[in-house]
């Protein structure tokens, strides 16, 4: 028997690349998939997919994730990717694992992202990203590491992004959610509020934008 | 002397007949005026230029006492402005009895002017016309363009797919002339798209915003989270050209099957035919899924690298589009229904988003364009153009048809009694004035006979 519909689930895959230290922050996907099951109807497969970004394989997975501490060049061949993937319609979330606008990671990426898609503005702070599922009317909500002084000891105000035909390419975060995400799902139930929401948005807002 | 007496008594005799004669004309006529209906001719010089001498020529013909008593009769040799027409019009509805000869020779011509419902929102233009003859086409900007004369002498309808023109829109047949002072502005319908988040409705939104279409969408994220694409709004063939339906359960098929009735387009795409609601609605059943070929999204035929349903088609839909199959043969992947004045398409793929991510450099273009074309199907450029409401159309879009309206047919051709209004001669036009002439002349001869006599 054929199931009426067979939506396809969502898959949370993380990139993976040759330099630095792409899997820094491996407890994430567990999270975010966590949150985006606990509070959506959205069809979900359990465990996210880490896909070398040198590999036509990214091409399935429009929602990639990027993080690290450590300088990041792209390869040719990972440049070649990448490039082609957003021009897609693929969308790339980078996150500063430092939280340091001084860092290697920062410096280093921030150079990659231009290269394959174009400089990186602030994202305004009434962008649907914020609201397109829970709403976050002070834009990008700010980490337990943005508020006890590590990294760069600063409060990022904003997100930045390249915008392509209107839709988010390229999301660029200082604040690091890899720290902040990174602890296991079942300790969600020791925080008051639950700081992965934001990772929910992320979700949909690829899905449906 | 005798004599001379005598020839007073006849000129006396004379002038008093005449006289007599005269006013017995005079009452007879008057009574055989009352007893039957007369026609009276109103010649309007008007026709479309110079309006207000016509409608000088009516307002006289409406004081005129006898305008309620005679027949008017309007022959026209051109036909009048919409405002004469108005008031022709407006004197039938007041009860006045009044009737057209038509020598217009420009019967039954109508112009429509409408844009499309589609992202082109090209003009479409259209032509009546009564017989066959040149007619020419003319905008702000002058000619566009000329249509010979056919070779049948039946009525015909011809139009023009033009991509922009300036208001106002002229055609001429022969002597007849149409015109449309207002185009609508434009603004074309937006599609809606019904289906759960995921891929293939975030990479369809994107083909059919590519392909030029204002989109709206609901997206249905957890029982009580939606989240809106656009501002989508009640189905209305009013807002909405077409609905695209992709995979979602939570869809009306009560209210999408009267969509279409009223003119709109359906498109139901992959798992959006296996939705039991939309069973009485689709033009084709899917019964298994066929697999997607592998590596086949990078050849010259990616959509053979795309899983499809194997659809069954219902009696009334027509096959649109086949494709390999994986059977040895080629297999119906886009079939088509009516339903009411609507089409509902089926498109037979699924999680098409892959042929745009995962196919050839190309595959970002190609995947838009098959979306543009399958709603396309939905939507035929100028195949549905809306009737046009004249009423809701400012401008001389039928004027013959208007004449009609308001006036009645044409007579085929004047009475033999017709009578002119030009002034008359004496009593009120209706005495021969010879009668007067000799009572004059008789009393004259009489008096100065009189007086060449020595009498007074």
């Amino acid at each position: 028997m054929i199931p009426p519909t067979a939506t396809e689930p969502f898959v949370f895959a993380t990139a993976q690349y040759e330099s630095g230290d792409w899997d820094s922050a491996p407890l994430v996907p567990a999270n975010v998939i966590d949150s985006v099951a606990r509070y959506t109807s959205l069809p979900v497969r359990p465990q996210g997919v880490i896909v070398p970004l040198a590999s036509e394989a990214a091409f399935q997975y429009p929602l990639l994730y990027l993080t690290g501490h450590l300088p990041v060049r792209f390869t040719t061949r990972e440049s070649e990717v990448l490039t082609r993937y957003l021009a897609r319609g693929g969308m790339l979330f980078v996150d500063d694992h430092n939280h340091d606008v001084d860092g290697a990671f920062h410096k280093t990426v921030r150079e990659e992202i231009r290269r394959v898609a174009g400089p990186l503005t602030p994202l305004p702070n009434n962008h649907e990203l914020y609201r397109c599922f829970f709403k976050f009317e002070d834009g990008p909500p700010t980490t337990s590491h943005e508020m006890n002084g590590w990294g760069d000891n600063l409060v990022h105000e904003h997100l930045d992004a390249v915008l392509r035909d209107g839709r988010i390419s390229v999301l660029y975060s200082n604040k690091d959610y890899s720290s902040e995400w990174s602890f296991h799902p079942d300790n969600k139930r020791f925080l008051s509020i639950d700081n992965t929401k934001f990772g929910v948005n992320l979700v949909v807002y690829a899905l449906t934008r | 002397m005798r004599v001379r007496m005598v020839f007073e008594r006849i000129c006396r005799t004379i002038a008093l007949g005449a006289l007599a004669a005269g006013v017995a004309m005079a009452f007879v006529a008057h009574r055989s005026a009352d007893a039957g209906s007369a026609w009276r001719t109103i010649t309007l010089t008007d026709a479309t230029d110079s309006t207000s001498n016509a409608q000088g020529v009516l307002a006289r013909t409406v004081r005129d006492p006898r305008a309620m008593r005679d027949t008017l009769l309007f022959p026209l040799t051109a036909l009048p402005s919409p405002s004469t027409r108005a008031a022709i019009g407006a004197m039938q509805l007041s009860g006045l009895p009044l009737r057209w000869e038509d020598r217009t020779g420009a019967a039954g011509m109508a112009l429509s002017v409408t844009r499309d419902a589609t992202p082109r929102a090209a003009f479409d233009v259209r032509v009546s016309r009564p017989a066959a003859g040149p007619i020419a086409l003319r905008d702000a900007g002058g000619l566009l363009d000329s249509l010979e004369a056919g070779d049948k002498a039946t009525p015909t309808v011809q139009g023009w797919r033009i991509a922009s023109l300036t208001a106002p829109v002229q055609v001429i047949a022969g002597s007849g002339t149409a015109s449309q002072r207002l185009v609508e502005a434009g603004t074309p319908k937006r599609v809606l798209v019904i289906a759960l988040p995921g891929w293939e409705s975030k990479f369809t939104i994107a083909a059919l915003e590519e392909s030029g279409w204002a989109v709206d969408g609901s997206l249905r994220i957890s029982p009580t989270g939606v989240s809106t694409v656009g501002s989508p709004q009640r189905l209305d063939t009013a807002r909405y050209a077409a609905v695209v339906v992709l995979d979602s359960m939570a869809v009306d098929g009560n209210a999408l099957r009267a969509f279409a009735q009223q003119g709109g387009g359906v498109l139901l795409s992959g798992d959006a035919l296996r939705v039991p609601s939309l069973a009485a609605l689709r033009p084709a059943r899917a019964t298994e899924v066929r697999s997607a070929t592998a590596g086949a999204l990078l050849t010259p035929t990616p959509r053979l690298g795309l899983e499809a349903w194997e659809l069954a088609l219902t009696p009334d839909a027509e096959p649109v589009l086949r494709d390999a199959g994986s059977h040895g043969h080629d297999e119906v992947v886009v079939a088509a229904r009516r339903i009411g004045a609507g089409r509902v398409v089926a498109s037979a793929y699924r999680q098409s988003w892959r042929w745009r991510m995962e196919g050839t450099d190309d595959g970002l273009r190609d995947h838009a364009r098959w979306w543009g074309r399958l709603l396309a199907l939905t939507v035929p450029d100028g195949g549905s153009a809306p009737s046009v409401d004249i009423a809701a159309w400012p401008g001389d879009v039928a004027p013959h048809a208007d004449l009609v309206a308001l006036a009645g047919p044409p007579i085929d051709s004047a009475p033999p009694t017709a009578r002119h209004t030009s002034p008359g001669r004496g009593f009120g036009g209706q005495v021969p004035a010879i009668l007067y002439v000799l009572a004059a002349v008789s009393l004259l001869a009489e008096w100065a006979s009189r007086r060449l006599r020595g009498l007074r």
